[in-house]
C-alpha cells in the first residue's frame, strides 16, 4: 500500500522551487568569485560578515538530527533529555578557549584547513595526516547519516512517489552542483536561506504547539499523570553520563573541520566574535523548542514505541493539520526546514573533506600544483566523495553503521592537538601523536568490545579515551625531554 | 585569553548538571531539578556571551 504523502501538490511545488533555487545561488556564488585560489573557493575569500557567518555557523551546526531526532529523544528520555540543550550550548564555550587565537593565526599563516594549523604548529606530517584522517572519517559519517535521513524525509513527504534512492541521488546532485559552482561562497549563501528556513520552521512549530495544546504547564501536568517516571531526577550514574554527554559536544563538535573553516572565513575578529555571541543563544530557541515539541507530543500521544517516537514531530504536525486544515503549511515549512538543515550540514562537510583531500593530502605530496589546479582538483574530489557517499548511504550494511556511529568519540581525540597547540608552546608533535593514538585505541576498544561496558562508570568511551590521550601527551613529553 | 574566563565558563558548564537538586515538584511545566538546569543553561549562555565581549578585545572596539 502506498503511504499517504505528508504534503499536498502545492507543498511539493514549494519544496521543489526551494531546492532548485539553490542552484541559482550556486551560480551567483560562481559569478561573485574573485580568483581561482583555494582561499576564495574554500573560505569565500575570508570575507564573511556577521549575518552570513552567523547563519552559516547556525545552519551547519544544526543538522537534520535537530529537527527530527531531538524531539524523539525528548519523547523517550523525558526531562533528562534537557542535556541536549547544554550539549549544543557547550560548543560555543569550547570556542571561547581557542577561536580567538586560532583566528589570529589563520590570518597570519593563511590556513585553509585544520591540518594547516597542525602542520604549521607541530611540523609533524604523521600527526597532520592522523588528524586529517580522523576528521575525514568523522565527517564521512556525518554525510552518510544525513543522506540517509534525507532519503526517509523525501519518501515520507511524497508518499513514496519519489523513492529513497531517487531522493538521495537528486538532492545530492543539487548539493554537489551548487558546491562546485561557487565553493564556500555558494555554501554560505545557501546556508543563509537554510538557516532562516530552519529558524522560521522551529519558531512557527513552537508557537503553533503553544496555541493548539496549551503550552508546557498543561503538557507537564499530563506527563506527570501518564508517565511519572519522566519526572524523576537523574541518578548519580545518569548525572555522570549527563556531564560526559556535554563533554562529547564540548570536545568533539567544537572541532568539526567545517566549523573551524568558518572561523578562518570570518572577515575579521569582530564579525567572528559577534557571530559566536549570537550562536550561544541558539540552543535555547532551536534545541529547546524541539525538545518542547517532544514533551508536548509525549503528553498528547503517550505509549509510542521507539521507532514511532522518532516520528513524533510529524505525528504532532499531522494532528494539527487534521484539526486546522490551513495549518498544513506548517508541515510543508517544517519538512523544508528539515531538508534545509540536512543539506546545509552535508554541503559543509563535503566542502571540508574536499579541502582536506586537496590541501592536506594531495597538496602536501604533489610535486608542483598551482592554486587553480588544486581548486579544480578539489571540485573533482567533491563529485567523487559525493558519489561514493550516495552509494554507501543506499547500500551500507547495518553492521558497518555501528562503526560509523562513533564520530564524536573519535573527534574528541583531536581536541588536545588544537588546544595544547595553541596554549602550550613546549609540547612536541610526537607527544600529541602518541596521545592521539592512545585515545583512539581506548575509545575504539571500549566501543567495539562487547565484553566491556561502552560507558564505564556512566562515562562515554570517547571521554575515557580523551583522558588517557591527555595523560599520555604529558607522559610522552616528559620521557622525550629526558 | 587568561585562565579566569576559561575557569568561569567551565564552572558554569558543569553547574548545568542538576547535581544537588532532586525535587520533583512542578514549576512552569518542569520538575524543579529540570527547571534549575534550564535556568543554568540560560545563565551559562549569558556568561559565555559576556566573557567573549570582555576578554576578546577586537580592533573594531579599539577604534
Amino acid at each position: 500500500m502506498t503511504p499517504q504523502p505528508l504534503v499536498g501538490t502545492w507543498g511539493l511545488v514549494f519544496m521543489a522551487l526551494y531546492l532548485f533555487s539553490l542552484i541559482g545561488v550556486g551560480i551567483a556564488g560562481r559569478i561573485a568569485r574573485k580568483d581561482q585560489s583555494l582561499s576564495d573557493f574554500y573560505l569565500a575569500g575570508r570575507g564573511m560578515g556577521v549575518a552570513v557567518l552567523f547563519l552559516t555557523l547556525y545552519a551547519t551546526q544544526y543538522s537534520g538530527n535537530t529537527m527530527i531526532g531531538f524531539a524523539g529523544k525528548a519523547y523517550r528520555g523525558g526531562y533528562q533529555s534537557l542535556v541536549m540543550v547544554v550539549f549544543m550550548s557547550s560548543v560555543i564555550g569550547a570556542y571561547l578557549l581557542y577561536a580567538p587565537k586560532l583566528f589570529k593565526l589563520s590570518q597570519k599563516y593563511h590556513f585553509i584547513t585544520t591540518g594547516d594549523f597542525i602542520q604549521q604548529r607541530y611540523k609533524n606530517v604523521s600527526l597532520t595526516l592522523a588528524v586529517v584522517i580522523v576528521s575525514i572519517v568523522a565527517l564521512g559519517n556525518y554525510i552518510l547519516t544525513n543522506l540517509k535521513a534525507i532519503g526517509y524525509i523525501v519518501v515520507a513527504s511524497t508518499g513514496g512517489v519519489i523513492s529513497f534512492t531517487q531522493g538521495i541521488i537528486v538532492l545530492s546532485l543539487i548539493m554537489v552542483i551548487y558546491e562546485t559552482l561557487g565553493g564556500m561562497r555558494s555554501v554560505a549563501w545557501t546556508d543563509v536561506i537554510q538557516g532562516i528556513l530552519l529558524l522560521g520552521g522551529v519558531f512557527i512549530i513552537f508557537i503553533v504547539i503553544q496555541l493548539e495544546y496549551g503550552g508546557m504547564e498543561i503538557a507537564g501536568e499530563m506527563i506527570r499523570q501518564n508517565d511519572p517516571k519522566t519526572f524523576s531526577p537523574p541518578s548519580w550514574e545518569e548525572k555522570r553520563t549527563w556531564l560526559s554527554t556535554v563533554g562529547l559536544a564540548f570536545f568533539g563538535i567544537s572541532v568539526y573541520p567545517h566549523a573551524i573553516q568558518r572561523i578562518y572565513a570570518a572577515k575579521n575578529e569582530h564579525t567572528l566574535k559577534r557571530s559566536l555571541q549570537i550562536m550561544v543563544f541558539m540552543p535555547l530557541v532551536t534545541t529547546m523548542f524541539m525538545m518542547i515539541v517532544g514533551w508536548v507530543g509525549l503528553s498528547q500521544f503517550p505509549g509510542l514505541d521507539s521507532n514511532s517516537s522518532e516520528q513524533i514531530t510529524i505525528i504532532v504536525l499531522q494532528d494539527i493539520s487534521a484539526r486546522i486544515p490551513i495549518m498544513q503549511f506548517v508541515t510543508v515549512l517544517f519538512l523544508s526546514a528539515a531538508i534545509a538543515a540536512i543539506m546545509s550540514t552535508v554541503d559543509s562537510a563535503l566542502l571540508a573533506i574536499s579541502s582536506m583531500l586537496t590541501k592536506d593530502i594531495y597538496g602536501r605530496f604533489a610535486y608542483y600544483s598551482d592554486q587553480s589546479t588544486l581548486t579544480r582538483l578539489g571540485k573533482i574530489f567533491s563529485w567523487i566523495i559525493m558519489a561514493f557517499a550516495v552509494v554507501l548511504a543506499i547500500h551500507l550494511p547495518q553492521t558497518i553503521w555501528r562503526i560509523m556511529e562513533i564520530k564524536l568519540e573519535l573527534l574528541c581525540q583531536i581536541f588536545p592537538a588544537i588546544l595544547i597547540g595553541l596554549h602550550f608552546k613546549h609540547i612536541d608533535g610526537r607527544s600529541i601523536l602518541a596521545g592521539l593514538t592512545v585515545g583512539i585505541m581506548i575509545s575504539v576498544v571500549l566501543i567495539l568490545n562487547s565484553d566491556l561496558p561502552s560507558k564505564p562508570w556512566g562515562i562515554h568511551a570517547g571521554i575515557w579515551g580523551l583522558a588517557f590521550n591527555v595523560v599520555s601527551v604529558w607522559l610522552f613529553q616528559y620521557f622525550y625531554k629526558k | 585569553m587568561s585562565r579566569i574566563p576559561v575557569l568561569i565558563s567551565l564552572l558554569f558548564c558543569v553547574a548545568t548538571t542538576p547535581f544537588f537538586i532532586s525535587s520533583e515538584k512542578m514549576m512552569f511545566g518542569f520538575p524543579i531539578w529540570a527547571f534549575y538546569s534550564l535556568i543554568m543553561i540560560v545563565i551559562y549562555s549569558v556568561i559565555i556571551c559576556y566573557l567573549l565581549e570582555r576578554y576578546w578585545p577586537t580592533k573594531h572596539q579599539d577604534k
